[in-house]
């Protein structure tokens, strides 16, 4: 019956082709499509795989970068039984870097307690090293800075050079490569150097990054962190607020701003002190629920992930839209393909049942027609669209991460193959209900 | 499921009885009256011959009683079991088992060869080897023993009408139903294929039914309806 089916259609390459065509774009698109999420979520899983701490930022804060705790916290954090290392990091964007306004890919500097990062048993940065070294004492209090090996390469820039960020010259001692496209955008330097460069208030930090005692479980070490910070105040992080931009300007102030110092050539503007971080109540804050609030979020690694996972559940439901809508191109593509191939080959059909065909096999027949063409298409399809992944993030190494994984790649062949049936379900109906004298009268 | 038929009564295999039968063609809003009332009996074995112009309703009656169209009114029963009581798979059964036709226009399938063209009726069950040895043992007893890889476009007129003959006869049919067999073929060709038919014919004991307007073709002994406006008429 498939040889036959496969006959059937060779018989007629040029409809054949161009239904397989539509299918095989329209696949291709699917799996490129979702290999937008698969890479968004590949980085992700790369990027907090390796974070194998606690980060403690503020309240419903989605990234570090946007997250301000007041700075004294460090000494706390660090006396909590279980803790062994605190880092205090801060956050910002590098506007200007070498003269040139870094829009995209967004590079960001990172300005960090340089010993006590030296100290994590699992230090991402330090343990990605390529070349030069990792920041240590020799650094403290200097513009020395420690950058992803693809920053340095943008600006061909290598350990030794020094490099100019936000019109500040610093020094680069060390190149890492983590290999993950989220993490590899950083420029790490001394926190109180960075604060300078960027007039970060002294009063905040953007969160802690925490490394506990590995026989104290992550669970018990949140719970002690949050009694020891129980009575601290901080407001929760609203997007309408960005804390970047700062209560007392208007919005995008910040962004003018920035874009005004970039055409100058002169240094940015840094943000507006966080005067929301201050502490005032005295009374412990309540949340929505009148339940005493957490001053603070410590978030584990597979927290990060659901984080990210809610982030792109919109992105997800915008792909499912666009990949259904490609789709339905494609399977009135192959329902058009069928029906016209149907339509012709009526007589075909008469003299089949003429010859002791049932309605079943005739509408086997048709299906596995079009069941190879799903097949095919998928198989193509697929392959198209892995290719071109792959092309992509090789021409976009710092800009795409796109991932068609085994998982998607055996989807969109088994999607494919489901279409493909579906496709010629109803030109078979329509076949299989003809009486054979009719078939063979209309042929 | 076994949809095969109730074997048929001894002695008579392929008997075919009309009672009544008539068929109704709807074109749009007009009623063709194709069939208007035909009674008539063929004995199992016999070589029959349905005599006509153009439009009287003879190719009709050869696809109702194959069972390719339903009959408005009437009844045709095949060795006394009536067709109408048939289930979907028994006909189905009956025509791939016990019917072989042969059209006018060959009725081949482009993208087949000879051998599996013969093929077609076992096609969606499997085909078993012996099956195939049998379909070539046929191809070569019409004469096609060098075309059995040809494609219907690769064969002459008569070449195609061997190979659906050849079709017809795979199933060791008891009935044999041809239209206008040699009505797309030259004189001598024609003449070949009708002698084929013949040939098998005397060999098998097979009811062979031929619709045709050529009175040539019948001789002696051969069983003869004369049909003119939907009606069996007296010759």
């Amino acid at each position: 019956m498939f040889g036959f089916a496969f006959r059937n259609l060779l018989s007629r390459p040029a409809r054949s082709a161009l239904a397989l065509a539509g299918l095989t774009v329209a696949i291709a698109g699917m799996v490129g499509l979702f290999a937008v999420k698969g890479g968004l979520e590949s980085a992700a899983e790369d990027a907090f795989g390796k974070v194998t701490g606690l980060t403690a930022i503020q309240p419903g804060a989605p990234v570090p970068l946007l997250s301000r705790l007041p700075a004294d916290w460090e000494a706390k954090i660090d006396a909590v039984e279980g803790v062994e290392t605190t880092v205090t990091d801060v956050w910002n964007r590098a506007n200007v870097i070498e003269g040139k306004t870094v829009v995209s890919p967004p590079r960001f500097l990172l300005g960090t307690s340089i010993l006590e990062r030296a100290r994590l048993r699992n230090g991402v940065y330090r343990e990605a090293l390529k070349q030069g070294r990792f920041l240590d004492e020799t650094d403290l209090g200097t513009t020395n800075v420690y950058a992803a090996v693809s920053i340095l390469e943008e600006h061909e820039k290598q350990v030794g050079d020094s490099l100019t960020i936000d019109g500040v010259e610093c020094k680069v001692v060390g190149a890492y490569e983590v290999g993950s496209l989220f993490l590899d955008a950083a420029i790490l330097m001394d926190l109180p150097t960075m604060r300078q460069i960027t007039r970060f208030d002294p009063n905040t930090v953007s969160n802690y990054y925490i490394e506990g005692d590995p026989s104290v479980s992550q669970e018990v070490l949140k719970e002690r962190i949050l009694e020891v910070l129980r009575d601290e105040t901080t407001t929760d992080w609203k997007p309408t607020n960005m804390a970047l931009l700062g209560q007392s300007e208007p919005p995008f102030a910040a962004l003018f701003n920035a874009l005004d110092a970039a055409a100058r050539g002169g240094e940015p503007p840094a943000p507006a002190p966080d005067t929301r971080a201050k502490p005032a109540p005295a009374a412990a804050p309540l949340g929505d629920d009148g339940k005493p609030r957490d001053p603070v979020e410590l978030r584990t690694m597979e927290e990060w992930l659901d984080q990210f996972a809610t982030f792109t559940a919109d992105l997800d439901l915008f792909l499912q839209i666009l990949g259904a809508t490609g789709v339905l191109i494609a399977v009135f593509g192959v329902v058009n393909t069928m029906l016209m191939s149907v339509s012709e080959r009526i007589i075909e059909f008469g003299i089949l049942k003429a010859n002791g065909w049932s309605k079943g096999d005739v509408l086997r027949l048709i299906c596995s027609e079009s069941l190879i063409l799903g097949i095919v298409g998928g198989l193509l399809g697929a392959a198209i669209g892995w290719a071109a992944t792959g092309v992509l993030n090789a021409l976009f190494p710092d800009r795409l991460n796109l991932y068609a994984g085994p998982g998607l790649l055996g989807f969109a062949v088994a999607f494919s193959t489901c279409v493909g049936t579906l496709g010629g379900l109803y030109p078979a109906l329509w076949a299989m209900r003809m009486q054979p004298m009719d078939a063979i009268r209309r042929g | 499921m076994d949809d095969s038929l109730p074997p048929a009564s001894p002695g008579h295999a392929g008997a075919i009885a009309l009672h009544e039968v008539t068929k109704t063609h709807q074109r749009g809003q007009t009623e063709v009256h194709a069939l208007r009332g035909v009674t008539a009996e063929i004995p199992a074995g016999s070589f029959a011959f349905l005599l006509g112009p153009s439009g009287s309703g003879k190719s009709s009656l050869l696809y109702l009683m194959g069972g390719l169209d339903d009959v408005t009114g009437g009844e045709i029963a095949i060795d006394g079991r009536r067709l109408s009581a048939f289930t979907d798979a028994e006909r189905d059964a009956f025509r791939r088992e016990r019917v072989g036709f042969i059209f006018q226009a060959f009725n081949l399938l482009g993208n087949l060869d000879a051998v599996d063209n013969v093929l077609v009726p076992f096609l969606p069950k499997g085909v078993p080897a012996e099956l195939r040895a049998r379909a070539v043992a046929l191809l070569e007893q019409v004469g096609l023993g060098d075309r059995l890889d040809h494609r219907p476009h690769q064969l002459s007129g008569g070449e195609q009408q061997r190979v659906a003959i050849a079709r017809a006869l795979l199933k060791n049919p008891q009935i044999v139903l041809a239209d206008e067999p040699t009505g797309e073929l030259d004189t001598e060709t024609g003449a070949e294929i009708f002698a084929e038919l013949r040939r098998l014919h005397a060999a098998g004991g097979t009811t062979v039914v031929v619709v045709t307007h050529d009175r040539a073709l019948v001789t002696e002994g051969d069983l003869v309806f004369n049909i003119r406006d939907g009606r069996i008429i007296d010759p």
